[in-house]
């Protein structure tokens, strides 16, 4: 147990790490942009010297990395800095945002591992039969959807032709079944492969033929051998995965105008505007860092394997 | 496995098949796109916007009257350039630094796994929107955005296999006749693991062009009049109810490219490298 204490430590450590070096890195790509903010918003009438003030005022006429660790040290205070194209503090439309993303992704990944799973499961110990090849055909076919395109299909049937759901925009829970349904459908199938895969994987263990040897019968061996094994990737997945789903809700609340973190990000990016974009971004590095530390944490709980190799790691 | 067998197994194997005739059919209509295409691509003509799909068009035309058939099929060539060029830049650095971490292991190893670990800690789409927001929006920057935010797959998969046959005892043999590494790398390591990398290449393109329409989605792909398949479909969303046509068909187009893309990468791995886990 003292094992894992440590290594937690040591994850959390590299993962504060992490969270600094991609901010630090992004602030860099950002000073490389041509032109900024101030050239943006400001009238072109307005004098070079009042540009300067305004540069001033915003502290963009200081060398890249004295302006990172000003912002870095006013993050550390919870000041996320001020939306230049709305003058809102940006921890203020944050906080607006963010629970629409999470209840979005949060229920996105709870759909998909209910019904992914068990499929996995099913098809996996019936493998080669019709219904497990009509299910890799069409998780092919799912893979291989935009989401944006799956998006409008769906706003195209349900909200215009069949008119039962508003296409854009928050107005109670009727509004999440689309942005939902996109954002669920291609990621379940990816969960669906994964299951399968895994479940195909521990069949061809050792152990599963002994317990059959020993005569359990077919339920008890899939449920308590093969698929408690299989579980362990599965369940790690369910944590990478959110950072994913993040990402991919910048496209899903963009099609159906959805109040969440991922189009206001898109929104400050089209107006260049640097503190907000900034803010989401180092908001979503915590966010994936913590989903991996804690899909590490979890695997090297889970399997006493990878806490052997861990016990030989220095990183 | 020989060839003649592996192409004996190819032809049974239905998903590859049917994924290459896809294939096929996408560079055929990329490469005579000015023949097949019976209008241009960004000629406007706003007496004839917004029209439904007839025998002139198609497909229907947009709201500057632009014929979306002739759009889609131009615009296979910059979904197809794209996808192709990204995964030829990504493939080669994450080869490379592969070889070279698994091949010295060591304090090397351990900087080109911090890296790969660096990419991976944020989504790759918002990595890329960021890349692309700050170099500004254009196909050569979506090309560097991608490249960067996807070379660490190849990296950690061709890293553990080169480990697990770097001390196997050819390559000790290599080592003893007194080859350089650079010879034992590509002449002796490479050679043996390339049907991981072949598969993870083809698996590879079609998430490069999901990537680049995705970019193009949100405006920061091919600028205008440039027929980004991506682009044209979000310019269909505000004409959805009356044209929806503007945004299906060039949807189809992306899902047939990619899904013929997809079905030969499962049918490669099937075939070359059946436990490779991507």
């Amino acid at each position: 147990m003292s094992d894992m204490i440590e290594y937690t430590i040591k994850r959390l450590f590299t993962g504060i790490f992490v969270i600094f070096a991609v901010t630090a890195l992004l602030f860099a790509i950002m000073q490389l942009m041509p032109g900024d903010a101030i050239q943006l918003i400001a009238n072109p009438r307005v004098s070079p010297e009042r540009i300067e003030e305004l540069r001033e005022a915003w502290g963009l006429n200081k060398p890249a990395y004295v302006q990172y660790f000003y912002w870095l040290s006013h993050v550390l205070k919870g000041d996320l800095g001020t939306s230049i194209s709305t003058g809102q503090q940006v921890s203020v439309l944050i906080k607006a945002r963010f629970p629409y993303t999470m209840l979005l992704t949060g229920l996105s990944l709870i759909l998909q591992y209910i019904i992914a799973v068990p499929l996995g499961l099913i098809t996996a110990s019936n493998k080669n039969t019709r219904a497990d090849g009509i299910m890799v055909v069409l998780t092919i076919i799912l893979w291989s959807m935009p989401p944006f395109w799956l998006g409008i299909l769906l706003m195209l049937v349900f909200g215009i032709w069949l008119k039962v759901l508003p296409i854009s925009g928050y107005s109670g829970l009727s509004s999440l079944i689309l942005p939902l349904m996109t954002m669920t459908l291609p990621s379940l199938a990816s969960v669906f492969r994964l299951a399968r895969s895994e479940v195909l994987e521990v069949l061809r263990e050792k152990y599963v033929l002994t317990a059959y040897a020993k005569g359990l019968n077919r339920k008890r061996v899939l449920t308590f051998h093969v698929l408690r094994n299989a579980l362990i990737p599965v369940t790690v997945m369910f944590f990478l995965s959110l950072p994913w789903l993040i990402g991919g809700s910048v496209i899903v609340e963009s099609v159906f105008a959805w109040p969440g973190m991922g189009g206001l990000l898109w929104k400050a990016i089209s107006n260049q505007d640097y503190p907000v974009v900034q803010g989401i971004i180092f908001i979503i590095a915590i966010l994936t860092v913590i989903s991996n530390i804690l899909g590490d944490i979890l695997s090297a709980f889970l399997d006493p394997r990878i806490r052997l190799e861990i016990k030989g790691d220095n990183l | 496995m020989s060839i003649k067998k592996l192409y004996k197994e190819a032809l049974r194997n239905k998903m590859f098949m049917v994924g290459l005739v896809l294939f096929l059919l996408i560079v055929i209509i990329a490469v005579f796109a000015g023949s097949i295409a019976p209008h241009s691509y960004k000629e406007t003509d706003v007496t004839k916007a917004l029209l439904a799909p007839s025998s002139e068009f198609p497909f229907g035309t947009d709201q500057y009257g632009r014929c979306i058939f002739s759009r889609v099929i131009f615009g296979s060539r910059i979904a197809l350039a794209v996808g192709l060029v990204v995964v030829a830049v990504e493939s080669v650095i994450g080869v490379a630094l592969g070889l070279i971490a698994g091949y010295y292991g060591g304090k090397i190893d351990r900087i080109i796994l911090f890296i790969t670990d660096l990419t991976w800690a944020m989504p790759p789409l918002i990595m890329a929107l960021a890349i692309v927001t700050m170099l500004g929006p254009s196909l050569n920057n979506v090309v560097i955005a991608i490249a960067v935010v996807s070379w660490a797959q190849f990296t950690r998969i061709v890293r553990t296999k080169t480990q697990a046959i770097k001390n196997m005892p050819f390559i000790e043999a290599a080592r003893a006749f007194g080859e350089s590494d650079f010879n034992i790398i590509t002449r002796y390591i490479l050679p043996n693991i390339l049907s991981p990398i072949i598969v993870l290449t083809t698996l590879a393109l079609p998430s490069a062009i999901l990537s680049t329409t995705s970019l193009g989605f949100l405006g920061l792909g091919a600028q205008p009049p440039a027929p980004d398949w991506g682009k044209i479909l979000s310019e269909g969303i505000d004409y959805i109810e009356i044209a929806p046509w503007i945004s299906i068909f060039p949807g189809i187009s992306i899902v047939l490219t990619v899904l013929g893309f997809n079905l030969i990468g499962e049918g490669l791995r099937d075939l070359l490298d059946p436990r490779l886990k991507v």
